[in-house]
């Protein structure tokens, strides 16, 4: 009689115990892994400037009907945009101002084409990057690293010249500068 | 029941998996256009000599004396003319050299002498008009355009003066004798 009663006890205890566990918090650990990607945004729109008349038309007799170099050394112009990774870089590419209504090839003693140098410059974390390109160059200028920046890139002119430093044909002129932001080389 | 904890980190690590895959950004590009003009433009290099003095107008012996000598060719440089257009033409105004004594001259006199006054290097034809002022020097300005010159030109002008005539070959009366010349450049006229 007495062994069963005993049986039937230990039974529940064991029983109770397990119950117990179950009820108990436990701890685990879930990884979540992600990645972003390099990407390079630009924030602004393009830009246009319109500079007016280029050349000189009063002063001393031997300036008129040439280049005031001024007019395009002047300008400036502020892009803005963002890239994220460490490895962005950016470039700059200068076409000529060219006259967009003279389709012939200038007399002897006129020109109908400006070169300059473009340079795009930002402010970064590790200071600042600055990139050039002529127009004269056939090709873009070779990529500097900005790294992750997120900020305006001033873009400015100098050494606008006449080719052959020659009278301007009359008419609208054009050129365009084009920046370049890679998320990775 | 399988253990809800091991369920959640299979599905978790695919979701990972998937982003890791993802690309990188593409290139991104803006320009900045620069646009300007060149107005139409004309100049005149400045003459040099800027006056012409023909010295003594009468011969002063022999059976011609009181007549107008012969007077050589003038020329006056115009250097670094230029037009950075096309179509463009110049015109030459010329004034008969007349006497500073105004009075109605004589029969047989003249206080007038007329000339040739021709400006090339410019287009074909050259720009060229001849003064026709009569002895009293009435009517001593004549005028005449050049051809038109197709394209932006820049080169050095020569105004050559020539054919100094007295009307009927009348005798000069004394004193000092003044004409001009104008050149005008810029585009050509209809």
């Amino acid at each position: 009689m007495n062994r069963l009663a005993t049986g039937a006890i230990a039974l529940l205890a064991v029983a109770v115990s397990n119950m117990a566990s179950a009820a108990g918090s436990v701890m685990g650990s879930v990884g979540i892994d992600g990645t972003v990607a390099d990407r390079c945004v630009f924030t602004s729109t393009n830009v246009v400037l319109n500079i007016g008349e280029m050349i000189n038309t009063s002063g001393p007799s031997g300036s008129i009907g040439l280049l005031d170099p001024s007019r395009v050394n002047s300008q400036t112009a502020v892009l803005s945009g963002l890239c994220n990774g460490t490895s962005a870089t950016m470039s700059v590419r200068a076409f000529p101002m060219l006259n967009t209504s003279f389709a012939a090839t200038p007399p002897s003693g006129f020109s109908k084409r400006v070169d300059f140098t473009a340079t795009a410059q930002v402010q970064t974390n590790s200071g600042v990057v600055s990139v050039s390109n002529d127009t004269v160059s056939a090709a873009a200028s070779v990529p500097q690293t900005v790294g992750v920046f997120a900020n305006d890139i001033d873009v400015s002119f100098s050494n606008a010249a006449a080719v052959n430093n020659a009278l301007l044909i009359a008419g609208s002129y054009e050129g365009s500068v084009v920046v370049t932001l890679s998320p990775s080389t | 029941m399988k253990n809800p904890k091991l369920f959640l980190l299979v599905v978790l690590s695919a979701l990972a998996a998937g982003m890791a895959a993802g690309a990188a950004g593409s290139n991104v590009s803006r320009s900045v256009t620069i646009d300007g003009n060149v107005t139409n433009l004309c100049v005149l290099g400045s003459p040099n000599p800027s006056s012409v003095d023909l010295g003594v107008l009468a011969v002063t012996s022999g059976n011609s004396a009181g007549h107008l000598q012969t007077i050589a060719n003038q020329s006056v440089q115009l250097p670094s003319s230029f037009c950075n257009y096309a179509d463009t033409a110049l015109t030459v105004d010329a004034s008969a050299l007349l006497a500073s004594d105004t009075t109605s001259v004589q029969s047989g006199f003249t206080r007038a002498v007329n000339f040739t006054a021709t400006v090339s290097k410019w287009a074909t034809p050259d720009a060229a008009v001849t003064t026709a002022a009569d002895a009293n020097g009435v009517n001593p300005h004549a005028a005449n355009a050049g051809g038109v010159q197709g394209a932006p030109e820049l080169t050095d002008l020569t105004l050559t003066l020539s054919n100094f005539t007295a009307p009927g070959n009348g005798f000069l009366v004394a004193g000092s004798y003044r004409g001009s010349v104008t050149v005008t450049i810029g585009p050509a006229l209809e």
